[in-house]
């Protein structure tokens, strides 16, 4: 008997509860899933730089900082958005700032790949944080707030937009053997029902833990069926919403086995794809992460809503991008691992068409200070969120321009302070969903992704 | 386990990290957990262990042997239903096993211990062992 035979034939209240709930997943017809206007994107690609890439060694060209490096900073330059003292120098970027593109748009030597596709990006310059450290940063990025304990952006997505295919969770994250700072509650539904929160797959070894099923198939099917009958006989009884979810949880479970396995294998990609991401790469770190880019692109034709890419942690310091000293050599480190990967991502979606309907962020928790302590050969910048740099690219944004100033020397912003809930407010509201009306009922008031924050920037829309 | 990483089948449960204070543990129910239970081997050898024990007693008949598991993983006595339930789950999944050489049960199902490692594994996978009234 299929499930769907069986919920047809069920005479309690239970079997129609299902129906309709499993109904609504296989149409668009999630509560919450009313569009408030016409979407111009569907997915979500999120490449979080977490530790903090820096932008006036990437975006932000700084020509004063050259200039001036070894000069202190003076008490004006102080800010508590930065890891700052009076008495810090200015540093000159390592890499040389060209302009890329039909735009002319600039981007440094660091990120040679992400320079070809100069012509794709939107590269948001003035965005502010609200504290120079990893964690808090990390959680206000992917739940909106400092504290955490909310859900994750892609929850939120996920919740809004309902699943376009039921098999697949909506929101995957492609780890690289690392958590960021902040932990689990970066890609946790918090408050939002369970299936929101984002399902891990890891680069290396088996994708997934339990994904092999260790029954003969038509075992573990006959014992599926076995649970479905005993469970919801037990869920009438209790009258338990969770049971109801339950059930519902190890159907999806039950899919995965197969399906995961299948997008996560990227064998049949052709020769010139593997080349184009560097899924080949002599180095490890480089080859995984290119293997979660291209898996990346495989899962969101096959209708997942938002990806998250994590980067790995190659020395044993706070965050990837976390360059207090040694900038030059691992922001270097750093780029070689992602560079290529990321563009060929971008890349791929446009050559298939899915760029126009998929909006990708490239985005690191903070940027750097430009300054430090003192010149030396392996001088790092320390933590900056007053006034850093991200692109977006594809999902109807404008494409190979830049939005907002910061100082001569990058410090701080001068025009068109961004929020992280700015960004949020503009990705929704190009998914076709208002920030202000996106909420979830919890703990006494209507939640949103957005708080009292965010305000869409019409002006990098296309 | 180590302070760095916590086991693995205890980590999808969401044991907390021991690197930080926890006020509480979070309460999910998420695929990776449905995963974990349904293909662990750690939940397959403890289903093992019980089938072991099961095959060891003597229960007169497969009927009053369901009862028992009912009363040991349940807390409760099984209702007719139930028990012509999972009398015909053992049915179809010895009827399975027959064509699996190293599996298929001799005519005596009730000293099979790879169907009885199956009911028990089901067992441990419902809802009603899982969540506590």
């Amino acid at each position: 008997m299929t499930r769907r035979e069986w919920l047809s034939t069920a005479s309690n209240g239970f079997g129609l509860l299902a129906l309709s709930s499993l109904l609504a997943q296989e149409g668009s017809a999630n509560p919450a899933a009313r569009l408030d206007q016409p979407a111009k994107a569907k997915n979500v690609i999120l490449f979080f730089m977490d530790g903090g890439p820096s932008h006036v060694d990437t975006f932000d060209p700084k020509p004063a900082l050259a200039k001036h490096q070894g000069e202190t900073i003076g008490e004006s330059a102080v800010s508590v958005k930065a890891q700052a003292t009076a008495d810090r120098v200015w540093l000159g970027s390592p890499w040389e700032f060209k302009r890329r593109g039909e735009s002319g748009l600039w981007v440094s030597d660091l990120l040679p790949h992400a320079a070809e596709v100069a012509d794709e990006l939107c590269v948001v310059r003035s965005m502010v944080g609200l504290q120079p450290l990893h964690g808090q940063q990390a959680l206000l990025m992917h739940t909106g707030r400092l504290t955490g304990s909310a859900p994750s952006f892609g929850s939120w997505v996920s919740y809004g937009l309902g699943s376009e295919r039921n098999n697949l969770p909506n929101y995957v994250l492609l780890n690289n053997d690392w958590i960021p700072n902040g932990g689990w509650e970066n890609f946790d539904s918090a408050f939002l029902p369970a299936s929101h929160g984002a399902t891990m797959l890891r680069a290396r070894g088996l994708a997934m833990d339990n994904i092999k099923p260790s029954d003969m198939p038509a075992i573990q099917r006959r014992k599926l069926d076995l649970l479905r009958e005993q469970d919801t006989d037990f869920a009438t009884q209790t009258g338990d919403a969770k049971i109801e979810s339950a059930i519902e949880t190890y159907e999806t479970a039950f899919r995965l086995q197969t399906a995961i396995p299948k997008l996560a294998d990227i064998s049949g990609e052709p020769a010139a794809i593997r080349r184009m991401y560097g899924v080949d790469s002599s180095n490890d770190y480089q080859k995984y992460y290119s293997l979660q880019c291209l898996r990346a692109r495989r899962l969101i034709e096959a209708g997942v809503r938002f990806v998250e890419i994590t980067c790995p942690l190659t020395h044993s310091n706070n965050s990837p991008w976390d360059q207090h000293s040694h900038l030059k050599e691992r922001h270097e480190e750093n780029a070689m691992i992602t560079d290529q990967g990321v563009s060929a991502l971008i890349r791929d979606l446009k050559q298939r068409g899915l760029l126009e309907s998929t909006i990708v962020i490239w985005a690191g928790e903070m940027g750097r200070t430009p300054h430090t302590p003192k010149i030396k050969e392996d001088a790092g910048r320390d933590h900056h969120v007053n006034g850093y740099s991200i692109f977006l690219a594809g999902g109807g944004i404008k494409r190979g321009v830049t939005y907002g100033t910061t100082d001569e020397f990058g410090n701080s912003v001068v025009d068109r302070p961004t929020s992280i809930h700015d960004i949020h407010a503009t990705v929704l509201h190009q998914l076709g969903l208002d920030h202000q009306r996106l909420t979830f009922r919890f703990g006494g008031r209507d939640m949103s992704l957005t708080d009292v924050h965010g305000q869409v920037i019409e002006d990098i829309l296309a | 386990m180590t302070i760095m990483e916590p086991p693995k089948f205890l980590a999808t449960f969401n044991q907390p990290s021991p690197k930080i204070p926890t006020g509480a543990r979070d309460v999910t129910n998420v695929p990776a957990q449905a995963l974990a239970l349904l293909n662990d081997p750690f939940v397959e050898r403890q289903a093992e262990i019980w089938a072991q024990r099961l095959i060891a007693s003597p229960h007169g008949s497969r009927e009053g042997r369901l009862a028992e598991m009912f009363r040991l993983a349940f807390g409760r006595e099984a209702e007719p239903r139930e028990l012509a339930r999972w009398n015909k789950a053992v049915d179809d999944i010895a009827g399975l096993y027959q064509d699996v050489p190293e599996k298929r049960p001799s005519n005596d199902v009730m000293r099979s211990l790879p169907v009885w490692k199956d009911v028990a594994h089901a067992m441990f996978n419902a809802k009603e062992f899982l969540y506590v009234r």
